[in-house]
């Protein structure tokens, strides 16, 4: 029989992934580790290998589908047996077959020549006008979409399931075989009652997305693309940010006349050690400075323990624009890293970012997030939250502004700084206060000398 | 007008199991009935059948008893004495569910009952109201053109229940189903010489093919002659008996038999003939049968269906579920009828299953695996004096999962249950295995079954 190919745990905490592209079609010979299918998971896209050789018999799902791990994708059949697919086997894809209807019907007709059935033929006149097989009468048990054409569940948890209106086909099971027991029959239900829709929206739920019609005396002056990939993952990810967070801005500015005075000082040294020295680092620096002052910054919700997980290690996500899209990668362990030891890992992960060469682990784990915004040069901008971090820092042009000091007019090299908050875990004045510290230190760098561990 | 909760329209399992179970739920219930209270099941159907059916057992152990140093004398069966009991095993079971009825307070109507609309029945003038209504009003036989019902010379399975009209000497079974097995089982321990016809290429089509080839090899050592592939065209009264024309499935005669009497049991459709579906609505497939979910709800809302009106399979053990589903749907609690249903023909031997046939299975796609264990080497069939049958357990090969038991042989309808605990559990084929089963017993049999799949049978020598 066909062996199926799982959508494995492609990292972490990922659920599920969007299948780009198969690399393979049906009926290709297939070696082991060969390549079959582009998925992308949380922007980052993977190629998978095949865990077995043979032949492709049959893709499972289609580009554009978004699976949960552990789905089967494809079956391959061993060398030398690529014949037909049996039926059943394509069932066990979690594809709702109708066909195990007529079939459950096949153990049930012992009592055949009772149920009048319809291909007994003359000399039986009722039977003659009796209709064809299809007519299944509609007490068949709803079939269940293994190859056992019912899921393998003790009544009890069948019952109890029904009680507690969990689709028993979505239990993971945890007997032999995958049995359905009544113990995770309750947990499933548990879990589910935990999840943040569950706790966050209100009755009734949001209403549907708004429909997009082309105004009329416009059409043919438009072009579609399908929604895929990346620009997916993102509309997804903001869409969650924006429905689950409540996003309130704080906008200060920074004197950056002292920081640009040390990078110009210290760009040389860094040039001569391998790395081009940008801002990021700093700001990264006193970031995590002030991030240890105000720990709720560096905080998220666990809606499904309904707990508040306050983070003692500091990895800062920060946003790239690439042709295909916004991505964040993480650098990790900010804390333990030397400002030169971040210049080339700020550089190293953006390059990898453009290029499309991030792996899953390069993404996962922020705790904090910041954007550079001053490169194309908007005043100030209300950046979106990179859930679940519960704030991100907006990053702006350094431009001479005149500015009052000891009573008189100067020229500063004056910065933005926009910092979006989630407003249920930091309050307005913490907000304040840790932009406030951020300032601090950057406006006179070197007390990150001082306070720096 | 009176007004109910929950009104049943018939009282055959189905609907007497609503009933009562509604009425535990505190649902103020009515049930009306046009026949018997009971249904065909107890009036007519499974239980005078079994009381007969134990005759037959009492007549063929007493002959087998010779082999001990046992010699009995079959003096005379008193059919009239019979029938008495028979019908005193009826009374006492159709009392009891009279009883039961009055102890959980349900009300008994007597007469036909009409639907004026889902929420609304009529029995002659009288019109009763309830926010629920189920529909149990069972089957009856189909009757063939060529062959219409006289109860005489042509008799239904009600019919054929008559003993005390007498024995007849030669009788033809047309229809090789359950009933048709069973009554011939039961007329050939009387002393008939039985035929059973059957269109299709075997008795109990659908059923597990090996496990029927085991029942027809030992229903034709009891001495019922089975012609399958083969069809009654019709018959002619002479002389000597009714002259059976016989002809091949394509309809080309190839005999002419004798004999005195004809059963026919070639089906059974079901009765909603002036029950008013149409006025409120309820639309039949294309058999008749009336649609329903796995809550065994029609189109309607507020109107439920049970029992052989919904369709196969014809069994009253599956009308009592669904009608216990349909009274708990009824009171709000979230019940459905998905379970697997076990089936037995209660032949001599008996043939037994749950489950998916060895056919079903691989039609599905399936690897199986099968074990198999002869009543041969049971210790306890020996002691009885019935070493026909088997047991078979069929798996999946990959998992273990057990798919589907068969069995042929004594005690088959008491074993497998068994089985349909185990099926409904989820079990793997090692679950019956590693349960210890008591010895000596017939249940030892599905123990081995179970084992030989390892080949792991103690008592035979697995191959
Ligand atoms: C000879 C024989 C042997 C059988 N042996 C077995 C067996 O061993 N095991 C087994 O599982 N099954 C057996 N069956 C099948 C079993 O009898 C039926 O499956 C079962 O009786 C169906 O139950 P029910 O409640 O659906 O309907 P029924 O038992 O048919 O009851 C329907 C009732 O509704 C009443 N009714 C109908 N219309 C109206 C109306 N308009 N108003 C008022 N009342 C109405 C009828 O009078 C009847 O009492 C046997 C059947 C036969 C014929």
């Amino acid at each position: 029989m066909p062996k199926e190919v799982l959508l494995p745990e492609l990292a972490e905490s990922i659920v599920e992934g969007e299948i780009l592209k198969w690399l393979v079609e049906e009926g290709d010979p297939i070696k082991k580790d060969q390549p079959i299918v582009e998925v992308m998971t949380d922007k980052v896209t993977v190629e998978l290998p095949s865990p077995y050789e043979g032949v492709l018999v049959k893709k499972l799902v289609q580009e554009g589908d978004v699976v949960p791990i552990h789905t089967p994708i494809a079956l391959i059949a061993e060398p030398g047996e690529e014949g037909a697919v049996p039926a059943a086997a394509v069932a066990t894809a979690g594809v709702e077959e109708a066909a195990p209807v007529a079939e459950s019907g096949e153990e049930r007709v012992l009592f055949k020549p009772d149920a009048t059935e319809p291909e007994v033929k003359s000399p039986f006149a009722v039977a003659a006008e009796a209709p064809p097989r299809a007519a299944v009468a509609a007490t068949e048990p709803k079939a269940g979409t293994n190859r056992f054409g019912r899921v393998l569940a003790v009544p009890a948890a069948r019952k109890l399931a029904r009680e507690l209106g969990v689709a028993i086909e979505e239990v993971p099971g945890s007997g032999p075989a995958g049995r359905v027991r009544v113990e995770d029959v309750r947990r499933y239900a548990e879990e589910r009652a935990r999840t943040p829709a569950a706790l966050a929206v209100a009755p009734g739920g949001f209403p549907p997305p708004y429909p997009y019609r082309t105004p009329a005396g416009y059409q043919g002056l438009e072009e579609r693309k399908p929604l895929r990939g990346l620009r997916r993952v993102i509309a997804q990810g903001l869409w969650q940010s924006h429905l689950y967070t409540v996003r309130t801005l704080n906008v200060d500015e920074l004197d950056a006349t002292e920081l640009v005075r040390l990078r110009e000082v210290l760009k040389p040294e860094a040039e001569a050690a391998g790395t081009k020295l940008s801002y990021l680092p700093f700001i990264f620096k006193a970031v995590v400075q002030a991030l240890k002052k105000f720990p709720q910054l560096n905080a998220s919700f666990d809606w499904e323990r309904e707990e508040i997980v306050y983070k003692k290690y500091y990895n800062l996500g920060m946003a790239v624009a690439t042709d295909q899209g916004l991505v964040v990668p993480v650098v990790k362990d900010v804390d333990k890293k030397t400002v030169l030891e971040l210049a080339a890992e700020v550089r190293a992960l953006a390059e990898k970012a453009r290029a499309g060469k991030l792996a899953p682990e390069d993404v996962a784990g922020s705790t904090f997030s910041i954007t550079n915004i001053g490169s194309i040069g908007a005043v100030f901008s209300f950046p979106i939250i990179n859930v679940p971090d519960a704030a991100i820092l907006g990053v702006h042009s350094i431009q001479d502004r005149p500015v009052v000091r000891d009573g008189q007019i100067a020229i500063r090299k004056m910065m933005y700084l926009s910092l979006s908050f989630d407003h249920r875990l930091v309050d307005g004045a913490e907000a304040a206060m840790f932009l406030k510290e951020v300032i601090r230190i950057l406006e006179a760098p070197g007390r990150l000398l001082l306070e720096m561990r | 007008m009176d007004a109910y909760d929950l009104i049943v329209i018939g009282t055959g399992p189905g609907g007497y199991h609503a009933a009562i179970r509604a009425a535990q739920l505190g649902l103020k219930v009515l049930a009306i009935e046009k026949g018997e209270v009971g249904g065909v099941c107890l009036n007519v159907g499974c239980i005078p059948t079994k009381a007969l059916l134990h005759v037959a057992h009492v007549l063929e152990a007493g002959a087998k008893a010779a082999e001990f140093g046992l010699v009995l004398e079959k003096k005379a069966l008193d059919l009239e004495k019979l029938a008495g009991w028979r019908d005193r095993v009826v009374k006492k079971l159709t009392g009891g569910v009279e009883f039961l009825f009055k102890g959980n307070g349900v009300a008994l109507k007597r007469g036909e009952a009409r639907l004026l609309s889902p929420r609304e029945v009529a029995v002659g003038d009288e019109r009763f109201r309830a926010r629920h209504v189920v529909l149990a009003t069972g089957s009856r036989p189909v009757e063939l053109p060529a062959f219409p019902f006289d109860e005489a010379r042509v008799v239904s399975s009600t019919g054929a229940l008559r003993v005390e009209a007498g024995i007849p000497k030669r009788l033809l079974v047309v229809g090789g189903g359950a009933i048709g097995l069973e009554f011939a089982s039961i007329y050939r321990a009387l002393g008939a010489e039985v035929t059973v016809v059957e269109l299709m290429d075997r008795i109990l089509p659908g059923a597990d093919r090996e496990a029927v080839t085991q029942l027809a090899r030992a229903l034709k050592k009891r001495g019922i002659a089975l012609k399958t592939g083969t069809q009654a065209q019709g018959f002619e009264e002479k002389e000597d008996g009714l002259h059976v024309t016989l002809a091949d499935a394509e309809g080309k005669e190839t005999e002419a038999l004798v004999v005195d009497r004809i059963l026919v049991a070639v089906g059974r459709r079901p009765n909603h003939e002036g029950l008013g579906l149409e006025a409120v609505g309820v639309r039949t497939d294309a058999r008749g049968f009336v649609p329903v979910d796995e809550r065994m709800r029609t189109q309607v809302p507020g109107l439920y269906a049970i029992g052989d009106l919904v369709g196969p399979p014809l069994l009253a053990h599956k009308a009592m579920k669904q009608g216990v589903v349909a009274a708990e749907v009824a009171a709000g609690k979230k019940s459905a009828f998905d379970q697997q249903i076990p089936s037995v023909v209660y032949t001599h031997p008996e043939f037994a299953s749950v489950g998916l046939s060895e056919e079903a299975a691989k039609a599905r796609g399936l690897e199986v695996r099968v074990g198999r264990f002869p009543f041969t080497a049971n210790g306890r069939a020996l002691t009885l004096q019935e070493t026909a049958g088997l047991v078979k357990v069929i798996t999946e090969a990959e998992s273990g999962v057990l798919l589907g038991v068969h069995a042929v042989g004594p005690g088959a309808s008491e074993l497998i249950p068994e089985a349909a605990l185990a099926l409904e559990m989820g079990a793997l084929g090692a679950d019956l295995e590693l349960t210890v089963h008591p010895h000596p017993t017939l249940s030892e049999s599905l123990m081995e079954a179970a084992a030989n799949l390892e080949k792991a049978a103690i008592h035979i020598l697995n191959k």
